[in-house]
């Protein structure tokens, strides 16, 4: 990834593509996530998002096509927590602050009152995470990433594993931070109902070669959308024909729509 | 070709050589000095503690990396916060196993091929058929290791194993 200057700080993929031995994974990607917008990648599993994810979060090198970002703090969270099993809730949140040379007195100050924002007890602050809940170490696995005052948060469906309080829960959160400093978000999600309720444009992915398909703006900032407009929007999303496609569904029939939007 | 898939038979071969057939061969090439207890001691206990180092730097999770790369973490950080950990602990207990074959093979060696130590002050208790000696001698040994397993090398294993789940 290359880092160019301009203002305001932006996130530019033209022309990705992504091959795995022969098999074309992505193909002709274009997107732009700039400061203080969430951008959700939607499509079937196993349609290249996760790639799509890692290529943008330089976790592999890219071949076809240019990823320019001006964001100088970018970080990813993982489908899964990925919390090191050897380190205590504090130390884990604290990873990154630690990578980047905050002294310990300070990173554990800070850790200890993101740990406490996000709702664990001084308890849990010092537990392993094998002694944690799944929902708790997905809540220390969003504070690490938000402990190092990111400008853009790649997230790989972090919240697929949760049950839907815990869900609505850490939305909350997110949305909370997302309000006070305003970050970039690329997120990946085959849930449409979460695209919808946190993002600001949603791309469509479909199996086939890996391509954005859809695109789809929500203008209605988040914090003021509630379940009915979830609802009706992820229905109006579902009655799109390339949408039905790409997640193999039968052409849509009038009256069943709303049903289906709100099963997604 | 890994490097694990190399060392196998080099590593087979060396656990499997008896200790006795070093000590021979240690005889030969350094005498009754210091270097022939040293020699086999260290042949005998490497290849313990090798596949223990081994099986830890092959099951270290792929996915950890990530995380170091994407948190930018840097070198150092790489090697004390993520593969450190995971290593030693495969290590530990690989050097509790040398730490026992240590203990037999260095008596073993000294009654042999040594006129100090505990191995040669078996040989002339067992020259004077002197039991009670023997027994006192295999006594102090065998509670040397208890004490430095269970006072010194538990407690260091408990401590930086703290994070495993308890079984």
């Amino acid at each position: 990834m290359t880092t160019a200057v301009h203002a305001p700080a932006c996130l530019e993929v033209r022309g990705l593509g992504h091959k795995f031995a022969l098999q074309i994974t992505l193909e002709d990607i274009d997107l732009d996530v700039t400061r203080g917008e969430v951008v959700a990648l939607v499509g079937p599993s196993g349609c290249g998002k996760t790639t799509l994810l890692h290529l943008c979060a330089g976790l592999m090198p890219v071949h076809t096509g240019r990823i320019v970002s001006s964001f100088t703090n970018p970080v990813c969270m993982f489908q899964q927590p990925r919390l090191l099993p050897w380190k205590n809730t504090l130390d884990n949140i604290a990873l990154g602050l630690k990578a980047a040379g905050v002294g310990r007195d300070e990173r554990t100050r800070r850790a200890r009152m993101l740990g406490l924002q996000i709702g664990l007890t001084h308890e849990d602050l010092g537990k392993f995470p094998h002694q944690l809940s799944g929902g708790m170490q997905s809540r220390v696995a969003l504070a690490r990433a938000l402990a190092i005052t990111p400008d853009l948060l790649l997230l790989d469906e972090p919240f697929s594993a949760l049950d839907i309080g815990l869900k609505t829960e850490l939305y909350a959160l997110l949305l909370h931070h997302l309000n006070t400093c305003s970050l970039g978000v690329l997120m990946i999600t085959h849930d449409l109902m979460e695209a919808v309720r946190l993002s600001d444009t949603i791309l469509v992915m479909a199996p086939s070669r890996g391509r954005i398909v859809h695109r789809f703006r929500i203008d209605l900032p988040a914090m003021q959308r509630d379940d009915t407009f979830v609802y009706n929007t992820t229905a109006e999303l579902l009655q799109d024909s390339t949408v039905r496609a790409s997640f193999g569904l039968t052409p849509a029939e009038s009256g069943t729509l709303a049903k289906q939007g709100l099963s997604c | 070709m890994t490097a694990s898939m190399m060392s196998r038979p080099i590593v087979t071969v060396l656990i499997g050589t008896p200790p006795i057939a070093w000590l021979v061969l240690a005889l030969l090439w350094f005498g009754n000095g210091d270097g022939t207890p040293i020699f086999t001691v260290f042949v005998a206990c490497m290849p313990v503690v090798f596949v223990g180092a081994m099986q830890g730097a092959r099951t270290l999770d792929g996915q950890l990396r990530d995380v170091a790369t994407a948190y930018r973490l840097p070198a150092w950080m790489c090697f004390t916060d993520i593969v450190l950990p995971h290593v030693v602990s495969y290590l530990f207990p690989a050097w509790i196993t040398a730490l026992g074959i240590s203990w037999k093979v260095v008596v073993m060696v000294e009654l042999l091929a040594s006129s100090d130590g505990v191995g040669a002050a078996l040989a002339v208790s067992r020259s004077h058929l002197d039991t009670a000696a023997t027994l006192a001698w295999i006594t102090a040994v065998v509670g040397l290791l208890l004490a430095v397993e269970y006072l010194l090398l538990e407690p260091i294993k408990r401590e930086i194993e703290r994070w495993r789940v308890a079984v």
